[in-house]
């Protein structure tokens, strides 16, 4: 009896040991001695595709540049890329592939809010990490859940709230007007925009609802002259932005500063040869989570790299916002180490804290924390140069919430 | 063609039911979820094709109706604590109440009057979904939390697949039992000719009214169906592309029959999927695809495939 309980254990312990010896594999999917396998997806195609192709492109530069230097803990990263037309039922469906189909490790992914929270409660009963590539992704951070990490580039909260301390701050501004769309990104940048002014002290003399797809906006601009605000703050869409800086400029309203949030200005010299008057650049005003103007020196080391990995495209700022979600991820997956797991990642991922020397502000993240990023510089464009505003501004993480 | 259909041609639903029991355990749960996809589409296409392609009318209210079905059926749900099954009745009753109210309104109208009246209330429709915060969620849109089907919490794509499969039996057996009914010969009479189908004592307007009645309701189950295996809705999933969507489902499969919007449905839900896997370099020419596919039908297959098929099936008997 005594000696086949022996037996028996050291059976066990010569397996053990066996098993010991082998090499170190993680028991989740998508990771094996020698790659990550990595899902990432945007919209590549269809009318959002602006968003998605530089930003994932980017992302697939970085990711390469780190396989060049022999990848993470010995294993190479493979990528698998998708395209979700930012469709949120197409957006799910690439997930389910990239996990169930191509059995990823993490997922990079999504350059529209909706397209993203969408995902999110497959990514949370599946516990897929997911970083998001360039959404905003405010629904998809607040509440924050635990797999889901984002706002690389900023929520739109953040946004609003920076344009709102830079009128105040800077232009002194006290009568404020705001144009915001009538969708989820609108109000996202609507509730801070509101909360950060009512905190100063400042006045909503004027605010315009207005379509994403409006064709005319006569009206509201009418509505904000009457209201002699000190400042305009348009959180408009691109071609929006255009109609509205086109009116501001017909109805001589360029006495008022004008400030446009990124968005609305993603190429400043194709925005300017769109809008078609110069005199609309005489006090005109663009927020970028950027720490640089995306000509400027500390942007040129990441447009380089990319003409190198690219030298057909012309890359367009959106192009930068790809590169800190795959930094976050290559930096965690540095931090979990050799014996990578999922729940691993995760917790790597709360616990960065770092410059990516693309956006303005540090990329954090905490237990409770899921939005990378809340700064912002404020640029002045006159037409011909685009000079950086002194001092970044930030939101403080609770005006709005 | 009419009366009760005969055991063997409802012998396939009970093979789909036995299927959407078998499968979920087999297949990654992407391929569920595609099939939870086309079979929704499958019951949106056979409910336009009763108005379009039975009935003739040129309508494209009907996912205006089917947003009624998702809102309803999960805010039955989320504030009144409707069960599924309860509540996609009175979500589908309520698409079909609405189309009541737009047929009565439109009921003079026809051809591209109809379609332009018909497409102004789907707009607005989806104005209604996207300004209505305090219900829908606005364009920030709706979590939906997984329903209960009798006790069967369907929260994954596995366990949404057998009811929808059952759901999409119910629906195209209703409907060989509609089409084959004196309301189905009532709507191809309609159809066919107005002014021969009054002559023969069939009340026109009823009957156009009883095929957007139908059509809408079977748009808010397909509404239902939504809820079992989705999430999150927004506006966005009720605009023109889905229309346009839909609508091609049924004319490219072959108007006016029944397996034509489900092949139709099959097929262009498919297409994405294939050209993101088989033909990745093609997929950033999905529209003009789409577009080429519905020209090329219109051209050469005015009856769509399942019309070919059958007028094959036809010269080789």
């Amino acid at each position: 009896m005594l000696a086949t309980l022996i037996r028996t254990l050291l059976l066990g312990a010569g397996a053990a040991l066996a098993l010991g010896a082998l090499p170190v594999r993680a028991a989740d999917p998508g990771v094996t001695d020698t790659e990550i396998v990595i899902g990432l997806h945007a919209p590549l195609s269809g009318p959002l595709a602006a968003f998605g192709i530089d930003p994932l492109n980017a992302a697939k530069m970085w990711y390469e540049e780190v396989n060049k230097k022999g990848g993470i803990h010995g294993r190479k990263i493979r990528l698998i890329v998708e395209d979700d037309k930012c469709n949120p039922n197409e957006a799910v469906l690439v997930v389910k592939r990239l996990a169930t189909v191509h059995n990823v490790f993490m997922i990079n992914g999504g350059s529209c809010t909706p397209a993203v929270i969408a995902t999110q409660e497959f990514i949370s009963r599946e516990k897929i990490p997911f970083a998001m590539l360039n959404a905003a992704g405010d629904n998809g951070v607040f509440p924050p859940i635990r797999y889901m990490f984002g706002a690389f580039g900023g929520t739109q909260r953040a946004d609003g709230a920076v344009l709102v301390e830079f009128a105040f701050n800077a232009l002194k501004a006290r009568r404020m007007a705001f144009i915001v769309h009538d969708d989820e990104y609108g109000n996202a940048k609507w509730a801070t925009s509101k909360a950060v002014a009512e905190r100063l002290g400042a006045e909503a003399v004027a605010v315009e609802r207005i379509s994403p797809r409006v064709t005319d906006v006569t009206t509201p601009m009418l509505n904000i002259r009457a209201a002699r605000p000190d400042v305009i703050i348009s959180a408009a869409y691109p071609q929006p932005a255009v109609l509205i800086a086109q009116k501001y400029g017909e109805f001589k309203m360029t006495a008022i500063p004008m400030v446009q949030a990124v968005q609305g200005i993603p190429v400043p010299d194709i925005f300017q040869k769109n809008v078609g008057n110069d005199a609309v650049f005489s006090n005109f005003y663009y927020g970028s989570p950027l720490n640089d103007m995306f000509n400027g020196p500390r942007q040129q080391k990441w447009v380089q790299m990319y003409k190198q990995y690219y030298p057909d495209r012309t890359p367009g700022a959106w192009m930068a916002f790809g590169l800190p979600p795959a930094m976050a991820v290559t930096r965690a997956l540095e931090k979990a180490g050799r014996n990578l797991t999922r729940e691993a990642f995760v917790e790597a991922m709360e616990t960065l804290d770092f410059e990516s020397e693309v956006f303005a502000g540090k990329i954090q993240f905490a237990k409770g924390r899921r939005d990378g990023m809340r700064s912002a510089i404020v640029i002045r464009f006159d037409g011909k140069k685009h000079t950086v505003m002194p001092g970044a501004y930030a939101w403080n993480g609770r005006d709005g919430m | 063609m009419y009366g009760s259909p005969s055991y063997a041609r409802l012998a396939p639903l009970l093979a789909l039911v036995v299927i959407g029991i078998v499968l979920p355990p087999l297949v990654p749960q992407y391929f569920l979820s595609l099939g939870n996809t086309l079979m929704m589409y499958a019951i949106l296409a056979v409910g336009l094709d009763l108005l379009l392609g039975w009935a003739g009318q040129f309508a494209f209210a009907h996912i205006a109706f089917y947003g009624v079905g998702v809102y309803g059926t999960v805010l039955l749900q989320s504030k009144l604590g409707i069960p599924f099954i309860p509540g996609v009745l009175i979500a589908a009753a309520l698409a079909g109440l609405i189309a009541f109210l737009i047929a009565v309104a439109a009921i003079r109208l026809h051809s591209v009057y109809l379609a332009l009246a018909t497409f102004a209330f789907a707009e607005s429709a989806q104005w209604v979904f996207n300004s209505w915060e305090g219900l829908t969620g606005g364009a920030d849109g709706l979590r939906i939390a997984p329903p209960s089907v009798l006790g069967w919490t369907t929260g994954t794509d596995a366990r949404a697949f057998p009811v929808i499969a059952i759901i999409l039996a119910l629906v195209i057996g209703a409907t060989m039992y509609l089409t084959r009914s004196r309301l189905g010969r009532s709507l191809c009479a309609v159809r066919d000719s107005e002014h021969a189908a009054a002559v023969s004592g069939i009340d026109v307007f009823r009957t156009r009214i009883w095929a957007f009645v139908i059509s809408g309701t079977y748009a808010g189950v397909a509404g239902g169906t939504f809820a079992l295996f989705q999430s999150f809705v927004n506006p966005e999933a009720f605009g023109f592309s889905q229309i346009v969507l839909v609508l091609s489902m049924v004319v490219v499969g072959g108007l006016g029959t029944l397996p034509g919007p489900l092949i139709g449905a099959v097929l262009l839900g498919l297409l994405p999927e294939i050209m993101r896997t088989a033909m990745r370099g093609l997929f950033v020419w999905q529209e003009l695809v789409y577009g080429l596919i519905l020209i090329l039908s219109m051209m050469f297959m005015p009856r769509g495939i399942w019309g070919l098929i059958a007028a094959r099936g036809g010269r080789s008997k």
